[in-house]
Formats: structure tokens, sequence, C-alpha cells
């Protein structure tokens, strides 16, 4: 008997069927089952072939220390227990663990994929180039981690890395920030022309029209649009403006009074628009039209628009959104102190989830104006933090989260604890700045752990995070 | 201290019962709360009953046994005492346990079933059988009754599963004459039909093998399976061939046999045996498994690393208990005497005696100094020793993770082991290393890494 008997023999009988008998001699076995048994156990013995070839892995080494190791336990806890942590949460870990210039540790990312592919930009290069393993090398996106970004570097960047760094020259040097973006346009993806291109938001001015004039053959048509509204903001921009249009033949403007004529602007919903979806539909058509040119085509500058529109809620809803649009925070002030103290609730009806082109700070700046947590009626429900937190991926300000903590709907959650939810704890706690988690702590600690649990957590996890290296 | 925060919440059966047990948390409720001041815990917990519910627990293993009706395993109160022992914030007072504690602890089929004085420290079965003893009258004429019916019952199974086994190579012959090839294809229709009639015939250790087959194939790529499909037939047939031939066998040997087969052996017989391996030592757990069995029982399987050789203890639970996890962490480490099941490759043991609290230890594991390829060899040596061998630890030295497509592999002085395809993400930061020495299972065809030391600490599964 031998093992190439076995294997050659016996075996190929043995796999395609023994019916018309086996060759038992060649191996001495007394009957089909011993030979078998025999082949079996040659096949057991058998040590595993070696691949023909290795990848040559080309490992990318992330410059980034990993994140200490009671921040790692912390993390671990708050992703592996029972109840999932929200999506605000991971976001606000994700960001701090980029601006404290920190990575996970290489054995979590297995552990930790859904959070790692859902940020894996922030998280550095070897998260990466986790989420990218099993793509083919042609596909895989690079990581350029440099210690600082310059004007020759940026274009390695990762798509928000990028449109954050060209928010910032916009808003130090306009044209600098084109020159680099015209430099460098036609070597990047749609998506990503559009980031870069909705950044122009900021600054916009008459220079910039060549390079938008030039964007009308763009391959992209949300490149086209974006860029042809950019244009109709311009003063002394001539050509037509549908979106514009649009929205002119829907405002009605009234004289009134007998010396000083004042002028009210009322605007008329679609008959089609059901009540509860107008300001829906005023978000819709209203979001992309500039303040310059709405002002020029009623002629009336910003100030008299407010003015024109005080009787008119839809009017002014649309007004607090294009002043909005164009970071116009005095105008944003006036209508929110003046006319409109439940803009917020305009804001979560209307369904304003996004504030393009916002830096963090603006977002901050934003929420303190907008959002009037003294004003809620007891019965409001909170379920307008999540929106909130979602909107702003970072901390509010300590005036506005105190604020919220003392406004009625939250000193009834401590009467009615059942009416807190997981959601709702994690959006306090993602919103949540500094110095307030002590006050957060107290405020939640009697809360089921279901519901409050991770929420500690991540407060537990921010607080470490932040004395890493502080 | 081996309770832990970490370690009760793995333990939990679902979130609901750790809230519930956070309520419990206020001593107002506990009437009752002590230890014996070597990690024997018990307590009263007043419930909505007029009398409250009585708790143990044991801090070495997690053990645990509660009075409530509650179905889940471990309940609110038995989680609630554990909790507070690990918060420490509650007192507890130090004093002889109670004989309802001694009762549970005596009747005890786990670890801790052990002594309850120094004087018997060496002999944990005194107490057991002392118990025993003390409650029940023997009747020589009964016992003589039940003797012979014991008797009669293992040669009406002994002639079953002679039945069954006939009927198993009648069923392989079967597949032979069509070809291993169409089985492999068709092994889920065809192996449903047979293990049935294996577990009839009372040979469940063989039933299970068949029944479990399909899975196991079908965890190949396809076409590795009709070569895996005569290995696994014909190893089976050897088993079963060896058991009608067991007289002719040594008697590690032919205990295996039998127990592969489908007898089993009571813990007490096990620790009477004189024969059976005893090794005392320190240990460490470096990996634990949690898998559901088609009978319905879930299989919690702690691989531990003793000085001299490895261990794996295995209990079954039903599923409908909740109980999922094994009470031990990897990388907890204890000592113990451990008494192994006869084989002529000893790996399945039970504690007899446990003598310190599993503790969590950060130290790296103590792995022999071998290098993949001798690892190797001793798998080889005891496969020629137990030919059904399933999963074995490998433990070795300067070897590196690599991959060839999509499968990864674990490299080293030229051999090259396959690693799971469930662990291909959880290996890829393993890429990076120039060497890393560890263990794992290997089961003939894949291994799983269990713990790896690596230049940034340690990896486990």
């Amino acid at each position: 008997m031998s093992m190439k008997a076995l294997k050659t023999v016996i075996l190929p009988k043995l796999l395609s069927g023994a019916r018309g008998g086996l060759p038992l001699e060649e191996i001495g076995a007394e009957n089909a089952l011993q030979a078998l048994s025999l082949a079996g156990q040659a096949l057991r013995f058998e040590r595993p072939s070696p691949p023909i070839l290795y990848e040559i892995e080309d490992w990318v080494a992330d410059p980034r220390p990993i994140m200490p190791e009671p921040a790692r336990k912390l993390l671990l806890r708050l992703t592996s227990g029972k109840s999932q942590p929200s999506a605000v949460v991971m976001t606000a870990i994700a960001r701090m663990l980029e601006t404290r210039n920190l990575r996970l540790h290489p054995f979590d990312l297995p552990k930790l994929e859904a959070f790692v592919r859902a940020h894996g930009e922030q998280l550095g290069a070897e998260a990466l180039a986790f989420t990218q393993r099993e793509m083919p090398v042609s596909g895989r996106q690079n990581y350029f981690a440099p210690d600082r970004l310059t004007d020759d570097n940026w274009m390695l960047a990762t798509p928000a890395v990028k449109a954050r760094f060209i928010a910032e020259r916009r808003t130090a040097n306009p044209a600098a920030a084109r020159a680099l973006v015209e430099a460098a346009w036609s070597g990047d993806n749609a998506d990503n022309r559009l980031r870069i291109l909705e950044t122009f938001r900021q600054n916009l001015s008459a220079d910039d029209a060549p390079f938008l004039d030039s964007l009308a053959k763009d391959r992209a048509p949300r490149v086209r649009d974006l860029a042809q509204g950019l244009l109709a903001r311009l003063p002394g921009f001539a050509g037509d403006n549908p979106a514009l249009r649009a929205v002119l033949e829907r405002i009605k403007i009234s004289k009134s009074g007998l010396v000083f004529k004042k002028t009210s602007l009322a605007l008329e919903l679609p008959a089609t628009v059901q009540k509860l979806a107008g300001l829906v539909w005023v978000r819709e058509n209203f979001s992309a039209i500039g303040l310059t040119e709405l002002s020029r085509s009623l002629s009336l500058d910003p100030e008299e628009l407010i003015v024109s529109a005080q009787k008119d809620s839809p009017m002014m809803f649309a007004l607090f959104l294009v002043a909005t649009g164009e970071k116009r925070f005095d105008l944003v002030a006036k209508i929110v102190t003046d006319h409109m103290k439940d803009a917020w609730d305009g804001v979560l009806a209307a369904g304003l989830d996004d504030l393009a082109g916002y830096l963090p700070e603006e977002r901050v700046g934003w929420a303190d104006i907008v959002v009037q947590p003294q004003i809620w009626p007891a019965n409001t429900s909170l379920w307008s933090l999540v929106r909130l937190a979602q909107m702003m991926e970072t901390p509010i300000s300590a005036r506005l989260f105190s604020a919220i903590l003392k406004s009625l709907p939250w000193a009834e959650l401590h009467k009615e604890p059942g009416k807190l939810t997981a959601e709702i704890a994690d959006s306090m706690a993602a919103l949540c700045p500094p110095e307030m988690r002590t006050r957060l702590r107290q405020e939640i600690a009697g809360f089921e752990t279901a519901k409050a649990g991770n929420a500690m957590l991540f407060l537990e996890l921010m607080d470490t995070l932040e004395a890493t290296y502080a | 201290v081996s309770l832990s925060l970490a370690k009760i919440e793995a333990m939990a059966p679902d979130q609901g019962s750790l809230d519930a047990a956070r309520k419990l948390l206020k001593p107002a409720n506990w009437p009752t709360i002590a230890e014996d001041g070597s990690g024997l815990l018990w307590g009263e917990c007043q419930g909505s009953g007029a009398t409250p519910y009585r708790i143990s627990v044991t801090e070495m293993d997690a053990g645990y046994k509660c009075t409530c009706p509650s179905r889940k395993f471990p309940c609110k109160h038995s989680l609630a005492l554990m909790w507070m022992r690990a918060e420490a914030k509650t007192p507890f007072v130090v004093a002889a346990p109670p004989d309802w504690v001694k009762d549970w602890l005596s009747r005890r089929r786990g670890p801790s079933a052990a002594p309850q004085s120094a004087d018997d420290a060496g002999k944990p079965k005194a107490s057991i059988g002392q118990t025993v003893e003390a409650e029940e009258i023997i009747d020589p004429k009964a016992e003589a009754r039940a003797a012979a019916a014991r008797e009669r019952n293992r040669k009406d199974r002994e002639a079953s599963i002679a039945n069954g086994l006939d009927e198993f190579d009648l069923w392989i012959s079967d597949q032979l004459d069509t070809g291993i090839a169409a089985f492999a294809g068709n092994a889920g229709q065809l192996c449903r039909v047979m293990a049935p009639r294996l577990f009839d015939a009372k040979a469940s250790g063989l039933a299970l093998l068949v029944d479990t087959l399909p899975a196991r194939l079908f965890a190949l790529p396809e076409a590795a399976r009709p070569l895996a499909a005569a290995e696994e037939l014909g190893q089976m047939h050897l088993l079963a061939d060896a058991y009608r031939r067991q007289d002719l066998l040594p008697s590690a040997l032919r205990q295996d046999v039998r127990q592969t087969i489908g007898w089993s052996m009571t813990r007490e017989a096990l620790l009477d045996d004189p024969d059976a391996l005893r090794m005392t030592g320190s240990w460490r757990v470096w990996a634990t498994r949690v898998e559901v069995q088609p009978d319905k029982l879930r299989r919690i399987e702690t691989w531990l690393l003793g000085q001299f050789c490895h261990a794996v203890l295995i209990e079954f639970v039903p599923v409908s208990t909740g109980a999922s996890s094994s009470g031990f962490s990897v990388g907890d480490s204890f000592e113990a005497e451990f008494v192994f099941y006869p084989s002529p490759v000893p790996q399945r043991a039970i504690i007899a005696r446990q003598t310190t609290g599993a503790a969590e230890s950060e130290a790296p594991l103590d792995l022999p100094n071998q290098d993949l390829p001798t690892a190797y060899e001793a798998y080889e040596r005891a496969l020629a020793e137990k030919p059904w061998l399933w999963n074995y630890p490998l433990a070795f030295g300067q070897a590196r993770v690599r991959r060839a497509g999509e499968q990864y592999y674990l490299a080293g002085q030229g051999l090259s082991l396959p690693l799971d395809r469930s662990q291909a993400a959880s290996c890829w930061p393993l890429l990076q290393f120039e060497r890393v020495d560890g263990i794992g299972l290997w089961n003939g065809k894949t291994l799983t890494l269990g713990w790896l030391e690596t230049p940034i600490g340690r990896w486990t599964a």
C-alpha cells in the first residue's frame, strides 16, 4: 500500500462512484469501506499546500499615536453594548480622534468596522486602508495626512479635509483659494468638485464670475446647477435664473399708506401644496436663492425685505432661509428676535437638516441665535434635540446648553423619566460642551441605564480623550 | 477579585436583566448579604413573595444559584449580588455559610464544588460522597435490582448501537456506489436521513458528527468539498469499526472511542477513576468558543494552557436557558487540579479542585518555545494516536500572517496553514508584523487563531 496508490488509483474511483468495484489489491484493503478509511487518513496527513504567491503588503504607516488604553476600553464598551450608540455620538468620537490626532488601535478596526466605514476619512490612513482592504489596488483612495496642509499639498488630502481647507482659505483670501481650485479642478470627481464649489458661498464676489462661467460646461449637472446658482447671486448678473423667476412669481407685492407708501410682501404657496408641507416647499424653493439677487429683484434692501414680510410668516421664513444660506447672522438674529421666535420650529417642520458650507463655529453661532429653549412649552417634544445634534455635528455653546437644561420640557423629563429615549440622551451628550459635562452627568444619572448608559460612557470617553496630551 | 462589571455584562442574558438587577442594588432590598471570606457569596433578596429569594454565588468561576422562578440565567438577583460585589460599595458580612448555601455547593457539578474546610482540601469527592451517604438509606436488594436494570439497559444500548453502526456502514457503502463527489453536493439531504437513525440507535456522538457534516463541508470552497467528504466519511467508518473492535484497543483509546460514539462519562466516574490523568498547576484561558448544536444544546468551550499541556473545559447548556458564555474570560489565570477524560490525546478535562480565583492577567501567555512546523509535527503525532482528532491547539513562535487573494495564512519556516475565513477581517491588522507568537485551533483544514503576542500587544479572537 502506498499513499500514491491511494490518491491516484482509489480516490478518483471513490469520488466518481465505486459501483464497478475498486482495485483493492493495489492497496491491500479488504473492502471499499476500509479503502475509504485509508484514503481519508491519507488525506488527513497531507500537509496544506502553500499559495503560489503571497501578496506584497504595502502597509500604510499611520503616524498618529494609538488612542490611550483607558479610552480604547471605553470605546469598545460603548460599541459592544447591547444597545448601539446613536450616529451623532459616533460622529463626535471620530471628530475628537481627528482633532486630537489619535488613531484607533489596529486590533479594534474589525470590531468597529461599521464606525470605521462611516468615518474612515477622519480616522486616519490605517483605518481608510482597512475599509479598502478588499478593493483592487487601482480603486483605493490615497490617504495623505501631513502635519500641516499647505497650498502645495492640499490636493492630496481626503475630500472632507480638502473642502475644509478651501473653506478656510476662502475666508482669508478668496482669490488665492479660487486659484488653487482652478489649478486642480479637472482632476477631481463630481462629488468632490461639488463639495469644493459649495465653499464658494463664502466671500462670493464678481472676481469669481469667470471661473463660475467656465463651469457651465462641467460634466456634472449638479456642479453646473450650483455654479449657475452662485453666478446668479453676483451683483449685476444679467443671465436667466429660473429658480429666482419661479419664486418671484409667487411673491405678491402690495403698497399701503397715504403719505409713506409701505411695501408688503406675501408668499402665495401653490394650491397643490398641503398646509403642513408649506415650509418644506419654501425650503425647497428658497434655499438656492441669494439675498442680493432677491433684494435686487424686489428693489428692497435686506432690512426693508424683512419689514415688508412681517405680516406673512411663509415669506418671513423664506427670508430666514435666505439669510441662513448667506450666513447673514445679523439678519437671522433680527428675524428671530423681532418676528419669528419660533424659527427653530420652522426649521424642523421644513426639514432643514444641513447647514451646507458652515464651519463648526458658524453652526454654533447660528444655533445660539435660532434655538430658543426658554420659550419652549412644557409639552415640546425633545426629539428636536436629536435633529439639532445631527445639524450641529459639534458641541453647542455652554449658554445654549444651559438654556436647554433649564427649559420646561427638560424639567418635565425628570417628572416622567419614561419619556427619555436613548437617542435623546445620546444627542444631549453629543451637544454637550466640555465645561457642561459634569452638569449633564448629574442630570441623566437618575435615568435608566438602558437609555442614559451610552451617553454616560460617551461623556467619560470624551473626558479621557481630551486629557490625552492636554 | 474575579468578578468584574465587564464579566457581569458578558454573563447577562439581556439588557433587561441588567436593568432589573440595577434596581436591586439598594442594600435595603437585601436582608442578608454575606460571604465566607474565600469567594463564596450569598444573599437573600426580598421579592414580591412572602419569603426572600436565596442567592449563592462563587467568585472563582462566577457560579450562581437563585431560588427565584425566573427562566433567565443568571437571573436579576444573581446579577445584582455579583454587581454589588464587583462594585465593592456594599459591605458583605463575613460569616459561616448557612445550610442552604452548603447544600447548593455540595450538589454543584461546577468547579467550585470544592472542599469546605482545609482538612478535606485534598479530597474534593469526600464532601459529595458523605452528603449522599448521610441522606440515603441503602437497600441492598433495591440496589441489586437497580444494578441489574442498569446492566440490562447497557446491553440493550450496546446492541442498539451495533445495529446502528451496521446501518451506518450500509449508508456509507451506498454513498460510495454513487460517488463521494455526488454526496458532497447533496450532503444536507443525505445526512438528514442518517443522523436521526443514529440518534435512535443511541449513538448520539456519531449522530452529531453526521448531522453537522454538511455545515462543515459547506464552510469550505466548493472544489474542496468532495475530498473533505471522503476524509470525514473515512474517519467515521474508522470510528465505527474501532467501536466494534473496542475490546482489542488499549484502554485510553477504547474509552475515547466509546465517548466519541456517544457514551458519556459522569463527573463522579471521572473523579473516581484512579487511572485518569491529573494535572495540577497554573492555567490560563486563551480562548472561549460557543456553538449551538443541532440538538439545541449550546456547547461552551474554554481552552486553557497549563505549564505542560493544553486542556479544554466543555459545558453543554440548553439554548432555552439563555446562558451563552463561559464563566471564564480570555486572559483569566488560576491555580487548579484538572482531571482529563481518558484518551490517547487527552484534551477534555474537568476541574477537580480550584485553589485560587480566576483573575484577569495582563501578562503575556507563557508559550512553548517552538516554531510552526514543530507545533504541526506534534499535531501529526496526535493524529496518529487518535485518527478522529478534530480541534487541536497549535502553539507556535516566529510565524507571520500573510495573504494570497482573499485567503489569509499563518506562515512560518516553510509551512503555511490557511486561516479560518471568518477571521479574515480581524487578521488584517496582523499583516503588518514580521513576527507573531501565539496559539490557535487547527481542525485539519483551517487554523482559528486564539491568542497572539505581537509587537503592539496582545491580540485575541
